[in-house]
């Protein structure tokens, strides 16, 4: 057998046994097949993939799945590979409201994240609890994702209140967490 | 020991052989066919140093030799050979290792049933009902109901895909044919391929003639009715 035969062959073997290894540990070649591995992992999707967004050492995933969103983290590892970082799944979508919101937070950042139903919402708006405000006016088709890093406040100085607004400036939507000057206690109370 | 001139040939084909790594099983091939070649000369009659002389003589140019058997042991197909020798080696090994912690992971499965003392049990219930959600094999194998109207229900889950059963207790709502709904109790995280699992309510009815396991969350649903003794063959 010619050295280039064994090559093919322990190329082959490679293959089929990094598969087996990588498969089995969680890691994957994209981000993407991470992600699609990780919703059936977790008995959920597959969602349509609604925004990406490079998130420190990864990248984060908005979701849409039948009725659900989700916010996904995946995380890149070794340099070549993606595994699954955590997610927050199955927020369900009210339709009849004007937006839905909901926030996770790990590793000091925080991510807001939610979706818009009015179809005349040209903005959204999240003030945090030291009063920073971020704002995003370009939706991801109907989805918004706002990060944060958090180091003050340790997993406490979450988004004080969520609004939409519409193209003209009009409140359509405002979701409330925590009272003005109050620090967030991770509770939610909706307005 | 090669004589002086064996060893100059040698030395000449084997300088224009650029992946050093194959030399040496090079010049173990070459002096053999040597080797050969002298005894045969040998044979015929002529005395040690001619049958080299001619041995090595027949083996042609040295630098032509060591020019084309170079081209044949080409560095860059040596090393692309070598290094995935070697990777092949590594997963063989890292595959080994995973397919080990499976394996005992399978052996050392705790066997729950063993763990409830005999005189308290009241019925024990074997099960074959198996569900399947995406990738994830859930069997349920055995009810055991103690006279302290806790319930054990005993199964085992795996993953169809290898990916290993991820730490999810898939037993979801538990409730009787009575309508009672029970929610106090304690599971077992699956860990491993294929993982031994309990799960346990308190306060079960000994009345139930029909105990339910009710899962359903993003469209992925499934129930189990598992008949009883129940009644008074239970009281």
């Amino acid at each position: 057998m010619s050295r280039r035969t064994r090559i093919i062959l322990n190329e082959i073997l490679l293959l089929v046994l990094s598969s087996l290894f990588f498969t089995y540990v969680g890691l994957y070649p994209s981000a993407l097949l991470a992600f699609r591995n990780a919703e059936r992992t977790l008995h959920y999707g597959p969602s349509e993939i609604a925004h990406i967004e490079n998130y420190p050492d990864g990248k984060l995933i908005v979701g849409k799945y039948d009725k659900w969103i989700s916010c996904t983290v995946i995380r890149r590892v070794l340099l070549v590979f993606w595994t699954f970082d955590g997610a927050a799944l199955g927020l369900e979508n009210d339709t009849s409201e004007a937006a839905v919101c909901s926030w996770d937070y790990s590793k000091q950042r925080y991510r807001l994240y939610g979706i818009v139903n009015a179809p005349s919402a040209g903005k959204v708006e999240v003030m945090l609890v030291d009063g920073t405000v971020l704002t995003q006016t370009e939706l991801h088709d109907d989805v918004f994702l706002f990060t944060w890093k958090d180091e003050q406040y340790r997993g406490r100085g979450g988004a004080q209140v969520v609004r939409v607004y519409d193209t003209a400036g009009a409140l359509l939507f405002e979701h409330e967490y925590y009272r003005p000057g109050e620090l967030g206690n991770g509770e939610t109370k909706s307005s | 020991m090669p004589s002086p001139c064996r060893e100059q040939f040698l030395q000449e084909v084997l300088l224009r052989i650029k992946f050093r790594r194959d030399r040496a099983a090079i010049r173990s091939e070459l002096e053999a066919h040597i080797a050969d070649r002298a005894d045969y000369y040998a044979a015929q009659g002529d005395d040690e140093a001619q049958a080299e002389r001619r041995a090595i003589d027949a083996m042609g140019d040295p630098i032509r030799l060591g020019v084309e058997l170079n081209r044949q042991h080409s560095p860059l197909v040596g090393w692309v050979w070598q290094i995935t020798n070697k990777l092949v080696g590594v997963f063989v090994v890292l595959n080994a290792l995973v397919l080990g912690m499976g394996l005992s992971s399978m052996t050392s499965l705790d066997n729950p049933l063993a763990e409830i003392p005999v005189s308290e049990i009241v019925y024990q219930v074997d099960v074959d009902e198996t569900v399947k959600l995406d990738d994830t094999v859930i069997h349920f194998t055995h009810i055991v109901y103690e006279r302290n109207q806790t319930l054990h229900i005993i199964y085992e889950q795996f993953d169809a895909s290898l990916r290993g059963a991820r730490g999810m207790d898939l037993v979801g709502h538990i409730s009787d044919n009575l309508g009672n709904t029970y929610v106090d109790g304690t599971g077992s995280a699956p860990t491993g391929w294929r993982a031994r699992c309990q799960r346990t309510v308190t306060g079960f009815s000994s009345r139930a003639e029909m105990l339910i396991i009710t899962s359903a969350g993003y469209n992925r649903a499934y129930q189990v009715k598992i008949a009883l003794p129940g009644g008074s063959k239970s009281e």
